[in-house]
C-alpha cells in the first residue's frame, strides 16, 4: 500500500467515523424526545376515572381527569377522555376544547379527529376556512398531522442527513449521493417551514373556543356595536389582546372582539 | 165544513199559544235581564245644578240622578234653604247597555228660584234604598243681581273649560306605583280633538302612559264632560320630584245663542249652532316625595322589585337521564312594576348547567295598580347522576303596604337523575353496491370510546433551546471540521514542497534530538553532523531544496535572498562554520558543544518564525 492510498484510507474511516457520530447524536435526540409515562399516583387516578366514567358518572370522571392535568402531567388520552366527558355532560363547548388540546398531543388519531368533527357537526356557527387556508391545509398537510415535537425531529434529522451526504460527497462524487443531498435539502426546507410555523404559532396567542352559551362580538373592545353573536364550540384565532378582550380572527375571514371570559384558549 | 172549522179553530188555538209562549219567553227574558242588571248594578246618586252662578229673579234647574236600581224609592229633597222650590220639571228615564252590562237611570229635575244675593248651600239630598242611605255632595250656588250677570250671546270658557293634574299619592317608596291623571273638564263647550299637549314631565319615573278615557261627572255642584289622561308611574330615584305643570292648546266649539233661526231648523241647526275659539290650559305642578327603600331588613335574594306579590315554582319532569333537559317554571303574580321583576334565585344548581330563562309578562290590569303575572321558564340540564336536590327557589321583594321585605320560597325540587346511555358510536362504511346488495346506512352518530391505556407521554411543543440548537448546529461544524482535515491531509500527501515545509521544523528539532544525544555520549563529529544537518535540512525544506551539498554559503544565500535579518544569517553561518570546524578540525568542548545547541535551538525557532512573518507579509501584500 502506497503512502497516498494509506492517507486516503485513513481520510475514509474519518469520514464514516463523523456520519457515525452525527447519526449518533441525531438518534440520541430522537430517543430523548420520547418521553415518559404518567407517574404511579396518576396513572391509579386514571384508572379510577375510566371506571367512574364506565359507571356513566361523568361529573367523577371529568373531576379525576381535572386532578391529573392540574398535577402537570398531561397527557393526549387523559385530555381526550376529560373531552369525551363534557360531550357526555352536555358542555359542548368545553369537549370541543379539550378535544383540540388532545389533538395537539395526538394529530393523527382517528378517534380524536372523529370527535373533533362531531363536536364541529354540533356547534351552531358553521364557521367555513377561506379557499386559500383550504388549498393550504391540504397541500402542507404534514403541518396538521405532526406535532411540534415530531417536526423538530425530523428537522434536526433532515439537517444531519444533509450535512452528512455532503461529507460524503467529498469521498464519493456518486449521483446518487448527489440526489440524497437534494432530498435532504427539501426535506430540511420543508421541515424547517413547518417549524418556523409551529414556533410562531406558539409564540403567539394561538386559538380558543367559545364556552359560553353565546358571545357577541364587537367591533372594539368595550360598549362597541355587535356585529355577530359566536355560540358554544365555535372554533377562532386570537389576534390580540386587551383589557380583558380579545381580537378574534375567524376562519371565513370575518374579525371582531370578544370578551375574554366567553372563550379558552386552546 | 166543521172539520173546517174545527181546523181553523185549531189553527187559531195554536196560534194563541205560540204568541202565549212567545210573550211568557219574552217577560222571563225581561226579568232575567232585570235580576241580572239588579244584581250586578252599583247604586249611583247624584245632585248637579245647570248654573252655580245665578241672577236674582232667574232660576236654577236642580238634578238628581239615581242609577244601578229598578226599583228605586223617590230621594228626598234637601231643606232648601234661600230657595224656593218652584215644583218639578220632569223625569227622565234611561237604560244604558255597554258591555252587556245594562244601566238604569233616573233623573229628576226640579226648579229652584233664589230668595235673595249670597252665597247659598244645596245641602246633600238623601236616598234610601234596602236599608243603604246614599247621600248627595252638597253644591254652593252664588246668587248675584241680574245686573251683574254677563249677557254674553257666546258662553265665556272661563268656568267652563278647565284642565287639572293629580296624583294619587304624594308620598311613596322608591319603585312604588303612583298614578298621574290629566284632566280636562267642558260643560257647554266641546273641546274639539286637535289639542296641542306639553308634558307632563316625569323625569325620575318611569312612565307608562294609558289610554285616554271620557267620562262625566259632577265638579262644584256642575256637570262636566271629562276628558282623562291617566298615566302610571315608577319613581326610579329618591328624593322630592317634581312634575311640572301640563299646558294645553287647542279650540273649543262654543254653541251661539240668542241667534234668529232660520226658515230651516234643521239646516241652521246643523250649520251655524256653534263657534270655535282658542284656549290655552296651564294645571298645577304635582309634588311627590320618593323615599329610599329601608336598608335595615334588606334579604340576599332582594334584587330591587317593589310590591305585593305571590311566587309559584314547578318543574317537570321529575326523573331523567344525564344531559336531559329539566323545565323549572318561576310564576310571580300580584301587584307591582312586573317588568322589573327580576328572576328568583334557585340554590343547589351547581349540579345543572342553566340556560338563560325564557320570560313571558302578561299584565292584566295597570290602574290603580299594576297587576298580572311574569313567569321565568329556566332549563336545566343535570350535569350528574344520582338524586339532585334544590332546596330552594327564593324571591324577595318590598312591600310598601307593610313597608318590610317579604321572602318567599319554595322547594325542594328532587330530581332522580338517571345515567346517560350510550350510542352506538357513528360508523361511516362505503360500501360497494351490486346486485343483489344495499348500501349500509348510517343509523346514529356518537363520540369514540375512551382511552384505557396510556401511550408514551411527549410534549406535543417544538424543541427550543440548547437541546435544539445543539444537534442542530453539530452537523455543520462537524462537517467543516473534517473537510479542513480532509483538505490538509490531501495536500500533504499530493503537494511534496509543501509537505516538506509543514515537516521541516519536526526534523529539524528529530535531528537537534540526536544532536543532544551525541552530546550525551561525547560523540562531538555526529554532534556537530547532527546539528549542520538540522539547519541545512530545515532551509532546504523550507526553500524547496535538495540538503544534499548545501554549503553554509548557500544557506547564507537563499536566507538574505528571502529577507531574513542580517543578525540571524550571521548567527547561522557563524554556527554552521563551527560544526565544520568541530567535524574537521578540533573537537569541542562540552561546554561550548551545550552552547552550540542552544544556539542552534534558538536559531531554528528565530528563522521558523522569521520564515512564517515574512511568507505573511509577502502573501499578505502579494
Amino acid at each position: 500500500m502506497s503512502a497516498i492510498q494509506y492517507e486516503q484510507s485513513r481520510v475514509a474511516r474519518l469520514g464514516l467515523c463523523t456520519v457515525a457520530s452525527l447519526l449518533a447524536v441525531t438518534s440520541l435526540f430522537v430517543v430523548v424526545a420520547r418521553a415518559e409515562s404518567l407517574s404511579l399516583d396518576n396513572r391509579t387516578l386514571f384508572n379510577e376515572a375510566n371506571q367512574a366514567y364506565s359507571r356513566n358518572d361523568f361529573g367523577a370522571a371529568a373531576e379525576k381527569y381535572q386532578r391529573i392535568i392540574d398535577s402537570g402531567e398531561k397527557s393526549g388520552e387523559v385530555l381526550y377522555n376529560l373531552g369525551n366527558c363534557h360531550f357526555r355532560m352536555g358542555r359542548l363547548g368545553m369537549a370541543k376544547l379539550y378535544y383540540e388540546r388532545a389533538r395537539k398531543f395526538m394529530p393523527r388519531d382517528h378517534n380524536v379527529l372523529g370527535n373533533i368533527a362531531l363536536a364541529e357537526s354540533r356547534t351552531v356557527d358553521k364557521i367555513s376556512p377561506g379557499k386559500i387556508a383550504a388549498v393550504a391545509q391540504k397541500l402542507c398537510v404534514w403541518h396538521f398531522r405532526l406535532t411540534g415535537r415530531e417536526i423538530s425531529v425530523i428537522f434536526l434529522a433532515a439537517d444531519a442527513a444533509f450535512w452528512v451526504c455532503l461529507g460524503i460527497l467529498v469521498f464519493v462524487r456518486k449521483r446518487f449521493v448527489k440526489t440524497a443531498i437534494a432530498l435532504a435539502a427539501l426535506l430540511l426546507v420543508l421541515s424547517g417551514s413547518s417549524y418556523a410555523l409551529k414556533e410562531i404559532e406558539r409564540r403567539g396567542l394561538g386559538s380558543a373556543v367559545v364556552i359560553a352559551d353565546q358571545a357577541q362580538v364587537r367591533t372594539g373592545p368595550g360598549n362597541y356595536a355587535i356585529t355577530f353573536n359566536l355560540h358554544e364550540g365555535a372554533q377562532l384565532k386570537l389576534v390580540e389582546s386587551r383589557d380583558g378582550w380579545y381580537q378574534i380572527h375567524l376562519a371565513d375571514g370575518k374579525r371582531g372582539w370578544i370578551e375574554q371570559d366567553k372563550l379558552e384558549r386552546i | 165544513m166543521l172539520r173546517i172549522r174545527g181546523i181553523g179553530r185549531y189553527s187559531y188555538i195554536h196560534q194563541d199559544y205560540h204568541m202565549a209562549r212567545k210573550t211568557l219567553l219574552s217577560v222571563v227574558a225581561v226579568v232575567l235581564l232585570v235580576v241580572c242588571a239588579e244584581a250586578s248594578a252599583q247604586i249611583s246618586f247624584t245632585a248637579s245644578v245647570d248654573k252655580n252662578v245665578v241672577a236674582l229673579g232667574d232660576t236654577i234647574v236642580l238634578t238628581l240622578t239615581l242609577s244601578g236600581g229598578t226599583d228605586l224609592p223617590e230621594p228626598e229633597l234637601p231643606p232648601l234653604i234661600g230657595f224656593d222650590l218652584l215644583g218639578e220639571q220632569g223625569t227622565t228615564r234611561s237604560i244604558r247597555v255597554i258591555n252587556s252590562e245594562t244601566t238604569y237611570s233616573v233623573s229628576r229635575q226640579y226648579v229652584l228660584a233664589p230668595q235673595e244675593e249670597g252665597d247659598f248651600v244645596i245641602s246633600a239630598a238623601t236616598l234610601r234604598y234596602r236599608s243603604e242611605v246614599y247621600r248627595t255632595e252638597p253644591i254652593t250656588v252664588k246668587v248675584v243681581p241680574a245686573s251683574q250677570l254677563p249677557q254674553a250671546a257666546v258662553p265665556s270658557i272661563g268656568q267652563n273649560l278647565l284642565a287639572t293634574l293629580t296624583a294619587d299619592k304624594t308620598e311613596v317608596f322608591l319603585g312604588e306605583q303612583v298614578n298621574l291623571y290629566f284632566r280636562v273638564y267642558a260643560r257647554e263647550v266641546q273641546v274639539v280633538s286637535e289639542a296641542n299637549r306639553e308634558g307632563p314631565g316625569t323625569e325620575g319615573f318611569i312612565k307608562h302612559e294609558l289610554s285616554a278615557r271620557q267620562f262625566r261627572t259632577t265638579r262644584d255642584g256642575l256637570i262636566y264632560d271629562v276628558i282623562e289622561l291617566p298615566m302610571v308611574l315608577f319613581p326610579i330615584k329618591p328624593g322630592e320630584m317634581t312634575i311640572p305643570p301640563v299646558s294645553l292648546t287647542g279650540q273649543v266649539k262654543v254653541p251661539v245663542r240668542g241667534r234668529a233661526s232660520s226658515s230651516f231648523p234643521g239646516f241652521d241647526s246643523f250649520f251655524d249652532r256653534y263657534t270655535l275659539q282658542p284656549y290655552k290650559l296651564v294645571t298645577d305642578a304635582v309634588k311627590i316625595l320618593v323615599k329610599p327603600l329601608p336598608a335595615a331588613g334588606k334579604p340576599d335574594s332582594f334584587c330591587g322589585s317593589v310590591g305585593n306579590y305571590s311566587l309559584d315554582v314547578f318543574s317537570k319532569p321529575a326523573q331523567l337521564k344525564v344531559g336531559e333537559p329539566i323545565t323549572l317554571t318561576m310564576k310571580i303574580a300580584g301587584s307591582g312594576n312586573l317588568d322589573a321583576v327580576s328572576a328568583p334565585i334557585a340554590s343547589d344548581i351547581q349540579n345543572f348547567k342553566t340556560y338563560d330563562p325564557e320570560i313571558t309578562t302578561n299584565i292584566v290590569e295597570k290602574e290603580p295598580s299594576f297587576k298580572g303575572e311574569k313567569t321565568f321558564e329556566t332549563i336545566l340540564v343535570p350535569q350528574r347522576s344520582g338524586r339532585q336536590v334544590i332546596q330552594n327557589v327564593r324571591f324577595s321583594f318590598f312591600d310598601p303596604e307593610k313597608k318590610s321585605y317579604v321572602t318567599l320560597a319554595k322547594g325542594p325540587f328532587e330530581f332522580n337523575v338517571l345515567p346517560a346511555p350510550i350510542e352506538p358510536m357513528k360508523r361511516v362504511v362505503e360500501v360497494q353496491t351490486g346486485p343483489g346488495k344495499t348500501e349500509i346506512k348510517v343509523v346514529g352518530e356518537d363520540i369514540g370510546p375512551i382511552f384505557t391505556e396510556l401511550g408514551n407521554r411527549s410534549r406535543p411543543e417544538s424543541m427550543t433551546g440548547l437541546a435544539f440548537y445543539v444537534p442542530f448546529a453539530a452537523p455543520p461544524v462537524a462537517y467543516a471540521v473534517m473537510l479542513a482535515v480532509v483538505t490538509r491531509k490531501r495536500r500533504l500527501t499530493t503537494d511534496v514542497l509543501y509537505a516538506r515545509k509543514k515537516r521541516a521544523t519536526r526534523d529539524a528539532r528529530r535531528r537537534l534530538a540526536l544532536a543532544t544525544r551525541a552530546l550525551k555520549e561525547g560523540d562531538n563529529a555526529n554532534f556537530c553532523t547532527e546539528i549542520t544537518k538540522a539547519i541545512t535540512g530545515f532551509v532546504a525544506d523550507r526553500f524547496g531544496l535538495s540538503s544534499a551539498g548545501l554549503t553554509s554559503g548557500d544557506v547564507k544565500d537563499h536566507l538574505e535572498a528571502a529577507g531574513v535579518p542580517q543578525d540571524l544569517v550571521k548567527r547561522t553561518t557563524d554556527l554552521l562554520e563551527s560544526c565544520d570546524y568541530g567535524r574537521f578540525a578540533a573537537a569541542h568542548a562540552h561546554d561550548d558543544m551545550a552552547r552550540m545547541l542552544n544556539g542552534a535551538r534558538d536559531i531554528l525557532s528565530e528563522l521558523q518564525r522569521s520564515l512564517s512573518a515574512l511568507h505573511v507579509s509577502k502573501t499578505g501584500g502579494g
